[in-house]
């Protein structure tokens, strides 16, 4: 009861933690170093998708659009405004047809506004192109130089580069595979899969197959939006915890997960590496098990928990691993937030129908 | 449980299977393989044809892309936005030069796991110089990989030209197991010289695909994100040496990649102008995947068995 309470409070913890860096990563503000007396006011975005972490590139990553946005902040008139961006050497840079003159030599851009009247705004676009290797991670500075009749301005503009991920998606593998192994090592030792019977590893193969087969088609037939990920998190909680009660054998929820992922590969052409991520939302289950003392999700209180706990792993794992290292994309904080308070919301909702379902199936075994 | 109870469920378990199976074709899940790329435009005009785009998926919404046509009519414009991750209930807004083009809830062609392409009519939008076109998608998620244009403007002062506007969406990938589609353009004069521009999307860097042209190879790795994220705009010359010409699409590495727009430009043999439009082909819907058929039977037979057994 103790290891629940406490166990509880750390996944709302982490909920609440979630949430409130999510509130609190979408109010960034980009900083910048332009002179306060300018009357030219630049700010530079990169990337232009707002999920996406600001000022962040992951190496090995394809063309990227940034946007500078230069505005007449003043009550004047600005006189033959013209635009420099220096672009730092290790990036590849194009322009494509835009409002405004813009021209590209090397690594400097210039872009020939014109007269700017106040108030008046212009964007400037940029194809911006990460190298394709870095060792370390590193920090790159933009720098915007503006000229106008009268006066000039300049500003710098950080962006950092992420390490490619190409020794981190080896990691993974590896690790995965690592992890795969001790998982198979640790089921010999202890005799675990002897412990499955035919009808057992029939159950988790059939529950497998809905989940992989049936639940990711019907996901695809309804669009809820941002909220998608709940229609495919809650019926898949709502197995784990049938699986787990109707089984009750050590490893059920990685063996489950494991078969998904096989079933996956098999039907949908699903990529090995993804092997990791699925063995981490089941492993962490059946160590709650362990921890819970061999409950199989028999009470409403660890049927949640383990909802909650596949659902935050699961996210947390794809976000912060997966999406750099398969799509080398970082996510911002706002939408890792919101994506993790969405997965915990399946996985309390999934745990709690899981439950009152595994109860009314529990004489339905096999 | 009474015999009354186990009926019921299993009417209603079988219910629920006939309510999956009759679900709309088409609609999200695997969308189909696709169409190939066929002509949907053709004709001899005194200008040239402008084709142009980008800028791959950047997530931006609205979605920004500037194009400057060249002196001239506008004669014929079709443009094109590719979508990542279409599901029903999603939309695309297209403005051009702040005038609303369409809001459009289908896409033209849609194939694969929701690889959409919008196919919009756009003559009367354009004019020379530098045009706006704007994209406000309705789709978590997702959104445009890019927009092209292809126009086609008219400049007595120009030699006649011979063109054929080719549009489709086919998925080759390794989930469908398709390797290869082709792309033909009839009545083609024999012997001249010709450029060839394609569209392809979901392409990426270092998974070698190849194109031919007549069986003469014009590409490799050509879905590269060379023009953005997932989006790829290849020109090339090619000669024309029958009277049609094939234009053939190899996966080869590529796990995903989708050919969407031909067009070919040739010097004309003939003096006489003419622009024939051809119908839009609508793509056979996507079918209820036989495994989910499969694993929903056998879930159904087997909690069946379970009642009867009880």
């Amino acid at each position: 009861m103790k290891h629940e309470r406490i166990f509880a409070a750390i996944l709302a913890l982490i909920t609440a933690v979630s949430l409130v860096s999510g509130v609190l990563a979408s109010g960034t503000v980009f900083v910048s170093s332009a002179s306060s007396a300018s009357p030219l006011q630049c700010s530079f975005e990169i990337p232009l998708d707002k999920n996406q972490a600001p000022d962040k590139l992951v190496a090995g990553h394809s063309w990227e659009r940034a946007r500078v946005n230069i505005e007449n902040s003043g009550n004047e008139l600005l006189n033959n405004v013209t635009v420099f961006i220096e672009v730092p050497q290790n990036l590849e840079v194009e322009v494509s047809s835009q409002p405004y003159p813009t021209t590209k030599e090397g690594q400097m851009i210039t872009a020939e506004i014109g007269d700017m009247a106040s108030g008046q705004s212009a964007d400037i676009f940029l194809e911006i192109k990460p190298p394709s290797s870095i060792e370390f991670k590193k920090q790159v500075i933009f720098t915007i130089h503006t000229a106008y009749s009268g006066g000039e301005q300049q500003s710098e503009h950080r962006v950092s580069l992420i390490p490619p991920p190409s020794w981190m998606t080896y990691f993974t593998i590896l690790a995965s595979l690592l992890l795969f192994v001790g998982i198979l090592a640790a089921v010999k030792h202890f005799g675990v899969l002897d412990l499955f019977s035919t009808v057992d590893l029939i159950t988790i193969a059939l529950l497998a197959a809905v989940i992989a087969v049936v639940f990711r088609y019907l996901s695809k037939l309804i669009n809820l939006g941002w909220f998608d990920g709940l229609i495919i998190a809650i019926p898949t909680v709502v197995l784990m915890i049938v699986a787990l009660q109707l089984v009750r054998k050590p490893g059920t929820a990685t063996l489950l997960f494991t078969c998904v992922l096989l079933i996956s590969m098999v039907v949908w052409g699903s990529h090995i590496m993804w092997l990791g991520f699925y063995l981490a939302e089941g492993v962490v289950v059946d160590l709650l098990v362990f921890l819970f003392k061999m409950d199989y999700a028999d009470r409403r209180v660890t049927a949640v928990i383990y909802g909650i706990s596949r659902g935050g792993v699961s996210t947390l794992v794809f976000y912060l691993l997966y999406a750099p290292v398969e799509w080398k994309i970082s996510y911002a904080p706002w939408y890792i937030g919101m994506q993790l308070a969405i997965a915990c919301a399946g996985g309390l909702i999934g745990g709690l129908l899981g439950y009152d379902t595994a109860i009314k199936m529990s004489g339905a075994r096999l | 449980m009474n015999t009354r109870k186990k009926i019921l469920i299993i009417g209603l378990l079988g219910i629920g299977l006939l309510f999956l199976l009759s679900l709309p074709q088409g609609n999200g899940g695997w969308q189909g393989d696709g169409i190939p790329p066929y002509t949907i435009a053709e004709g001899v005009i005194r200008g040239e044809v402008y084709v142009n785009g980008g800028h791959g998926y950047t997530g931006e919404n609205p979605y920004l892309r500037y194009f400057e046509l060249p002196p001239g009519e506008v004669r014929y414009a079709r443009l094109y936005v590719p979508v990542w991750n279409y599901d029903s209930g999603d939309n695309v807004r297209i403005t051009i030069n702040g005038k609303e083009l369409a809001l459009r809830e289908e896409p033209d062609y849609v194939s694969a796991w929701g690889t959409a392409l919008y196919c919009l009519e756009a003559n009367s939008s354009l004019h020379s110089g530098l045009n706006e076109v704007s994209v406000l998608s309705k789709n978590p998620g997702g959104g445009p990989y890019g927009i092209a244009l292809t126009a086609v403007l008219e400049n007595k002062s120009l030699a006649p030209i011979k063109f054929w506007i080719n549009e489709g969406n086919y998925a080759l990938t390794y989930t469908n197991k398709k390797d290869s589609v082709t792309s033909t353009f009839e009545n083609t004069p024999s012997g001249k010289n010709a450029s060839l521009h394609v569209l392809l999307v979901a392409g990426t860097e270092g998974e070698q695909d190849e194109l031919y042209f007549d069986s003469t190879k014009i590409g490799n790795d050509v879905g590269r994100s060379a023009q953005g994220k997932y989006f790829d705009l290849y020109s090339v010359p090619v000669s024309l040496k029958g009277t049609e010409s094939t234009l053939r699409f190899e996966r080869g590495e590529e796990g995903y990649i989708h050919p969407c727009v031909a067009v070919l430009v040739s010097e004309s043999t003939s003096e006489t102008e003419f622009l024939k439009l051809y119908e839009q082909k609508t793509a056979k819907g996507g079918q209820v995947p036989l495994s989910v058929i499969i694993v929903c039977l056998v879930t159904f037979l087997a909690i069946a068995l379970r009642f009867m057994k009880k």
